[in-house]
């Protein structure tokens, strides 16, 4: 107790001396922020690799060479100050920044990024970019001390989204180390604004800040400590966060106007800006998903923002058109297209009924519910998760929707790896799913969607729907670098999905995103939107804390 | 010794059946852990890592045969290889951090409620007809009924989250250093109040009737009266004379009860967040964490024959009948 409560005040004292000598920022350094870790047990292990503490060390220790803020459209330089494809687009060189130093006082230069790099290149456990498993690379090399040239195995211009996601780590530390993908990295050497750990406990774990950080003279970061707290779920995190123990939560909480913010609301509040879009999957291969007009009715029929209020208590975001993309990426809605498919969008149950009508689908046994054209009776089931119960209610409703146009539809709840196979293997009838729509660009969620490569790998491709031309399409987009040619391919792809109507979207879920204004200040909300919260992902994670201080 | 012996080569044969049932139930469920990842993770896990995982967790691992012989090599060998929640550290690491917080807060609600019951239960079938007699089993059979998680979420709701007389969650408090000091003793105490109060509110009523019933059948005996004859305190009767051989079948009902106390532990360490087995057991069946659960169960198993066994062995020194 004593030993480490004087290990701490030197440390703190240590890195005092070096707030004074470069505190130029805007706020005053010290201060720990306290955020949840949903785990069984915390253990020392700082590998950025492993996946139960991966999130604690992502981005805050092991700085990433620049981060992708979605939200503003804009790229975010770290290590790197630049990268530029070649002309041909067959490679990338990046540029980094000059005088970067590791924790440990070693200089950070282009051999450990390429060392980083090449980790991946024999073991898929360490592909942190996934572009060595997916072909794409075929050499990385350190041009001099501060570039790094990547060598592509074909055209593309998409390979700067991923290399957000390298870790890079020191190399004459790593070097030495015999298994990586187990290794526990007990004594950690980074370059993030906080690497130095005080204390491991199997319930809290505190990390400290960098003394050699490279924006030190930034006076970043401003608080001095990250302090990690084990909870087994949601609900200790809910209770945790109303007795003001936590300061960064992002659950699903009930109910959390009265629960949260309304004791205390001026400190506690909540944004949950739109995330991926949820959608209802339609397997076009059978009746009567095979039917065009059927799933434009199927669309017409719902009311999105009902289902929006009752079924998910309001946070998500309510779809408001058909081609594929929601709210998360509206800076790359297409207007023109956007008008020409809207109306399909729209809860208009008696337009739904015309078309119905028109299609030749007709109440033969008058049982109140609708038949196919050719007699056979229509009753098909929706898929969803046992227990993901704000997607259960969604369903739900969508069924009584359908009921009220005189569509028979049944909530299905199912296990997961019922679920996982049926859509997998496209042998569902109708199943709700997120989607590819929070990435780095749109072009992902297409590829997701339609791409005959992806059928089988992932839970959207398999609804009946691909074409040889869209599959050209989206190829040509990530070999090019034109940006007016992407647009226009955008455009096609947006036409094509809302033409085809392989899926309905519901609504663009939300990021859970809690924050404790008692201690802390600084943080995002929805009229300070500077980047989309998410503390699971190293960037954003990154660029938040950069902004929070102590009050 | 022929006594000993036998019910020996029973308990062995009672682990070696449970730890079989251990390894095929879990097998059983549908889905695997890798899917169970996946599941959790909600599409943040690139589908190209499903492959990866599934070869680090050692999911491709041959026959059935072949997985069950290398689960018995490992029980045997106590090397239950590394979890899969928090790949790759061993279970054994796992459990030895967690163990010590179920056995001291089982260890000491089923001591207390023992305690109490058996004073209670004593008590109240020595005076037959009062007021303990007439309300104390009623009321605590009454409170026992209701289910441990609902008790242990109303006591969490009003004591800990709206009065905050008692801490949300964790063993003790994470910014104390563990040790042999007056802070961290007292910071475990407080954080172990309501967890053994639960666990003790679904226990007590059972005490207090095994107790009542085994005293009054012992009651009826003639050495009871003879010792009232002799002129002997009621006191005296009471504890020396009933007690003592009423507390026999009381004996094989605790070593019985270690089970139950486990089963409750599972609800109760996870509505506190309590540090201890039951939690981690529940977390593992969420994750389909084979290596943890099958851990845990053995352990549970193992305990509840020791517990028997030992109870065998008491016997034999309480009874000098069965010695022959």
């Amino acid at each position: 107790m004593k030993k480490l409560s004087l290990a701490l005040a030197i440390s703190t004292l240590a890195t005092g001396m070096v707030a004074t000598a470069h505190a130029e920022g805007k706020h005053a350094q010290g201060g720990v922020l306290t955020v949840p870790i949903i785990t069984q047990t915390f253990v020392e292990d700082f590998n950025p690799y492993s996946g139960a503490q991966g999130d604690m060390v992502g981005g805050t220790m092991f700085e990433p060479l620049w981060a992708v803020n979605a939200l503003k459209g804009e790229i975010n330089w770290r290590l790197a100050s630049r990268f530029t494809y070649d002309a041909d687009l067959m490679g990338l060189t990046i540029n980094l920044k000059d005088g970067l130093t590791w924790s440990d006082g070693e200089v950070l230069d282009a051999e450990d990024v390429v060392f980083s790099l090449n980790l991946g290149k024999d073991d898929a456990k360490l592909d942190a970019t996934g572009q060595w498993g997916s072909g794409k690379f075929a050499s990385a090399e350190a041009t001099d001390s501060l570039t790094v040239y990547i060598k592509f195995t074909d055209r593309d211009g998409t390979i700067d989204w991923h290399l957000p996601r390298l870790h890079v780590v020191p190399e004459h530390i790593w070097k030495d180390v015999e298994d990586i993908s187990t290794y526990k990295n007990g004594n950690p050497v980074g370059s993030g604004p906080i690497t130095e750990v005080t204390q491991v406990k199997d319930n809290q774990i505190q990390i400290c800040r960098n003394p050699n950080y490279y924006k030190a003279d930034e006076g970043l970061p401003y608080l001095d400590c990250i302090k990690f707290r084990q909870y087994t779920d949601n609900s200790q995190i809910q209770a945790a966060l109303i007795n003001d123990e936590i300061d960064w939560g992002s659950n699903f909480i009930a109910d959390i106007e009265k629960t949260y913010v309304a004791p205390n609301p001026e400190n506690h509040g909540f944004w949950y800006p739109a995330n991926d879009l949820i959608n209802v999957y339609l397997n076009t291969r059978e009746a009567p998903f095979s039917d065009i007009n059927f799933r434009k009715a199927f669309s017409m029929a719902l009311d999105r923002p009902m289902i929006v209020d009752l079924a998910a208590y309001g946070y998500p975001t309510p779809e408001t058109h058909v081609t594929g993309i929601g709210e998360f990426f509206k800076s790359h809605f297409n207007d023109e297209v956007n008008a020409k498919y809207d109306y399909l969008a729209e809860y208009n149950p008696n337009k739904a009924m015309d078309l119905l009508d028109e299609s030749g689908y007709v109440d033969v046994d008058g049982d109140g519910f609708l038949e196919n054209p050719d007699g056979t009776e229509i009753n098909f089931d929706i898929h969803v998760v046992n227990g993901w119960t704000d997607w259960v209610q969604t369903v739900q409703m969508v069924s009584e929707y359908l009921a009220e146009i005189g569509i028979r539809a049944n909530t299905k709840t199912v296990d997961w790896s019922v679920y996982d196979t049926a859509l997998k293997e496209g042998t569902y009838q109708a199943s709700i799913n997120w989607s590819k729509t929070n990435a780095e660009d749109p072009i992902q969620a297409y590829q997701d969607y339609f791409h005959t490569s992806r059928q089988g790998m992932s839970w959207h491709t398999n609804h009946g729907v691909s074409s040889p031309e869209v599959d050209a399409l989206i190829d040509e987009y990530l070999a090019t670098s034109n940006a007016e040619r992407r647009k226009a391919i955008l455009a096609e792809l947006m036409a094509f999905t809302a033409e085809s109507l392989a899926f309905v979207p519901l609504f663009s879920n939300p990021t859970w995103y809690q924050y404790n204004a008692t201690r802390i200040g600084g943080w995002p909300t929805a009229e300070n939107a500077f980047v989309q919260p998410v503390f699971y992902e190293s960037s954003r994670k990154l660029i938040t804390f950069e902004q929070l201080y102590a009050k | 010794m022929n006594f000993v012996v036998r019910r020996f080569s029973f308990y062995f044969i009672a682990i070696m059946v449970a730890i079989t049932f251990n390894f095929v139930i879990p097998r059983l469920m549908p889905g695997d852990p890798v899917d169970a990842l996946f599941a959790a993770a909600q599409g943040r896990m690139p589908l190209e890592t499903l492959q990866a995982y599934k070869e680090m967790l050692g999911f491709v691992d041959g026959p059935m045969w072949v997985q069950y012989l290398k689960y018995i090599k490992s029980i045997f060998t106590w090397d239950l290889g590394p979890t899969i929640m928090l790949y790759p550290l061993p279970v054994t690491e796992l459990l030895a951090v967690k163990v010590p917080w179920t056995i001291g807060l089982a260890g000491m609600s089923t001591v207390i409620s023992v305690m109490i019951g058996l004073l209670i239960g004593t008590y109240a079938s020595y005076n037959r007809g009062g007021f303990t007699d007439r309300f104390m089993p009623g009321f605590w059979a009454f409170v026992g009924a209701m289910p441990q998680p609902v008790t242990a979420l109303f006591i969490f709701f009003i004591l800990a989250l709206t009065w905050k007389w008692f801490p949300l969650s964790y063993g003790a408090n994470p910014d104390l250093e563990p040790g042999w000091t007056w802070d961290y003793i007292t910071s475990v105490l407080h954080h172990a109040v309501l967890p053994i109060i639960c666990m003790i509110l679904g226990g007590i009523g059972s005490w207090i009737f095994n107790m009542r019933n085994a005293m009054i059948n012992v009651l009826g005996e003639d050495y009871i009266t003879m010792a009232k004859a002799k002129g002997l305190s009621n006191r005296r009767i009471m504890t020396h004379y009933a007690a003592r051989n009423a507390l026999l079948p009381v004996v094989t009902a605790v070593s019985m009860q270690v089970g139950f106390v486990m089963a409750g532990a599972i609800f109760i360490e996870t509505v506190f967040n309590y540090p201890g087995v039951g939690l981690l057991l529940f977390k593992a069946l969420g994750a389909r964490d084979y290596p943890t659960m099958q851990a845990c169960f053995l352990l549970i198993v193992v305990f509840v024959l020791v517990f028997n066994f030992i109870a065998d062995l008491l016997y034999l020194w309480l009874d000098p009948r069965l010695r022959n």
